[in-house]
């Protein structure tokens, strides 16, 4: 159950799609919902941000508030059963895109960072240390998780070549080193995109008819370093990239992982709506027997999107199929 | 079939509610939309105009007890009084009252009709949830009753399941369940065209798509004739000189 509190002219509304008596009741106002999403910047990782599209409310929860105010502060949150047990998915500002005579329509903005790390900033160190420094107070002022991080943890030697914003510098270094992280409730979560974090086993109950799809082949990673890493598909793309160590055999590597996942089966994967909604890096694993053959195949997750509207949760990953 | 229309309560408060679903909730037309009291038994106060019925529906009550006083509470204002010998007639404003049991008490819906009222008058009901359970209820209305002939034989009554059923990769299913509301299709006639008139402008025109309390087959008590629900479809034709036929759709609301 979708739970949404949106606060329109001081006062808080809490509304939903069904029209739901929990702790409080949360009205019926919410015509459509487009799917939220959580995606990471790369196949191969980077900052997973959640992506909001837009909500539609129905034109009489403004009846005392005509016409509908520009900006709303909002929260989202879901639910499989309590008001208590309510996962929050966002928390941001609803702003207005259109009214007409059936709905009103929000876009949805989340919060965002503009740390900048300045040109000449040396990084040395493992990745964890260099993220650990990122979440620094002085910087994004974030915990950090880094359970399910890499160990040993991939060296960091980097300086900084322009002012640049910290949050997606440290999108572009995991990133090259296959790692993932998202935020959540002040804390920055690590994942390596190799093993992944967490683990999950379906049955053939627990998932929609998945589709497996093979990305275009990726022939060769060049780094700015001039290192280069090949592929087995000669025919494939070129991609470039910037290291983020200057250790040749360390870039070799970490390009080699890029290919692996790059180059990986992908796979589409739908799983209904519960309680217990799969995560960022999560290692999903099935036996799909409805193929020609009984088939094994496991993904790590990189991109979730929240279809409330089906009742379903889309999961996008690479992974391995036998 | 009956029709309570249009609905004369003016107000209606609660001797108990939860703070999150006051009595006002019982005005609104979602019966998902519940009042909550605060304990097994609640009475409500229903201000109500012109009345010759009540229809509850989503309620937990097992019995509801009805006493109308025609007329309310009547005194003067501070400082003034009547001279000595004389004060006002209450003589109708405790009739005796009467206690009716909810068959069906899962679907929660109750039907309940006097001798039309022409004043103003309020209605009480003494509700009871049972043991264990805190009494609520979702729609109240009252008002005057519209009569008709009864639908013809033939009527249909199906639903509409708003549940979201999708395949899984065995060919199992996958069901989220979500509300299911009755809908029923017949056919009404009318024997006299002003009767006709009344009941397609006098009452379904000023109501559009709102939803009405029906007393679907007036000659029977049972709980599954009354509901609370819109007309969302109505095509009549004359047949006759004495025969207009109204084809009718009835869907329950939430």
């Amino acid at each position: 159950m979708l739970l949404v509190e949106i606060t329109i002219n001081a006062v808080v509304h809490r509304v939903s799609m069904d029209g739901i008596a929990l702790d409080h009741w949360w009205d019926n106002k919410i015509i459509s919902f487009s799917a939220p999403k959580i995606g990471t910047a790369e196949k191969h990782g980077g900052y997973a941000a959640m992506q909001f599209g837009s909500v539609s409310f129905a034109p009489d929860l403004f009846d005392y508030a005509w016409p509908p105010p520009v900006t709303c502060p909002i929260t989202v949150k879901y639910t499989s059963k309590t008001e208590t047990g309510a996962y929050e998915l966002f928390s941001g500002t609803a702003h207005l895109t259109s009214i007409d005579r059936d709905s009103v329509t929000y876009a949805l903005y989340g919060t965002s960072d503009d740390t900048e790390i300045l040109s000449g900033t040396a990084l040395a160190g493992s990745l964890v240390n260099i993220v650990s420094w990122f979440c620094d107070s002085a910087r994004l002022n974030l915990s950090l998780d880094a359970t399910f991080s890499r160990d040993p943890s991939p060296a960091v030697s980097y300086t900084v070549q322009s002012d640049t914003i910290a949050l997606g510098l440290l999108s572009d270094i995991c990133a090259f080193f296959s790692h993932c992280f998202y935020i959540k409730s002040g804390t920055l979560h690590l994942i390596d995109m190799l093993s992944g974090c967490g683990e999950r086993s379906l049955t053939e109950f627990d998932f929609f008819p998945p589709s497996y799809e093979m990305g275009s082949p990726v022939a060769k990673i060049t780094s700015d370093t001039g290192d280069v890493t090949i592929s087995e598909y000669p025919y494939g793309a070129d991609k470039a990239v910037t290291a983020y160590t200057d250790v040749s055999a360390d870039v070799l590597t970490a390009m080699e992982d890029l290919l692996d996942i790059l180059n990986a089966h992908g796979c589409r994967l739908r799983i209904p709506l519960s309680a217990d909604l799969p995560s960022i890096g999560e290692k999903i694993s099935w036996i799909d027997t409805a193929l020609n053959k009984r088939t094994q195949a496991y993904i790590i997750a990189r991109s979730l999107t929240y279809d409330f509207d089906n009742s379903e949760v889309v999961v996008d990953g690479e992974g391995v199929l036998s | 079939m009956k029709i309570i229309y249009p609905n004369a309560i003016a107000n209606i408060s609660a001797s108990g509610a939860d703070p999150e679903f006051p009595a006002s909730n019982l005005l609104d037309e979602h019966p998902k939309k519940i009042w909550k009291g605060i304990g097994r038994s609640e009475t409500l106060t229903i201000a109500c105009g012109a009345s010759g019925a009540l229809g509850l529906f989503k309620t937990n009550a097992e019995s509801v007890t009805v006493t109308i006083f025609i007329g309310q509470d009547i005194e003067w204002v501070g400082g003034i009084e009547w001279a000595g010998g004389i004060e006002w007639d209450e003589q109708d404003d405790a009739p005796s009252s009467t206690t009716y049991q909810l068959s069906g008490v899962n679907e929660g819906a109750g039907w309940i009709e006097w001798e039309k009222i022409n004043a103003s008058n309020t209605i009480q009901l003494v509700l009871d949830a049972g043991e264990g359970n805190i009494i609520e209820a979702g729609v109240c209305v009252a008002g005057v009753v519209n009569s008709y002939d009864e639908p013809e034989y033939g009527l249909t009554d199906g639903f509409v399941d708003y549940s979201i059923v999708k395949e899984l990769n065995n060919g199992a299913f996958y069901i989220r369940k979500r509300d299911v509301v009755r809908k029923f299709n017949g056919i009404l006639n009318f024997k006299h065209a002003l009767d006709f008139y009344k009941f397609m402008l006098d009452v379904l025109r000023p109501q559009s798509q709102l939803p009405f309390a029906v007393h679907l087959n007036g000659a029977l008590a049972n709980w599954e004739w009354i509901i609370y629900g819109r007309f969302t479809s109505v095509s009549s034709s004359y047949d006759g000189p004495n025969q207009t036929t109204v084809n009718f759709e009835l869907l329950e609301v939430l």
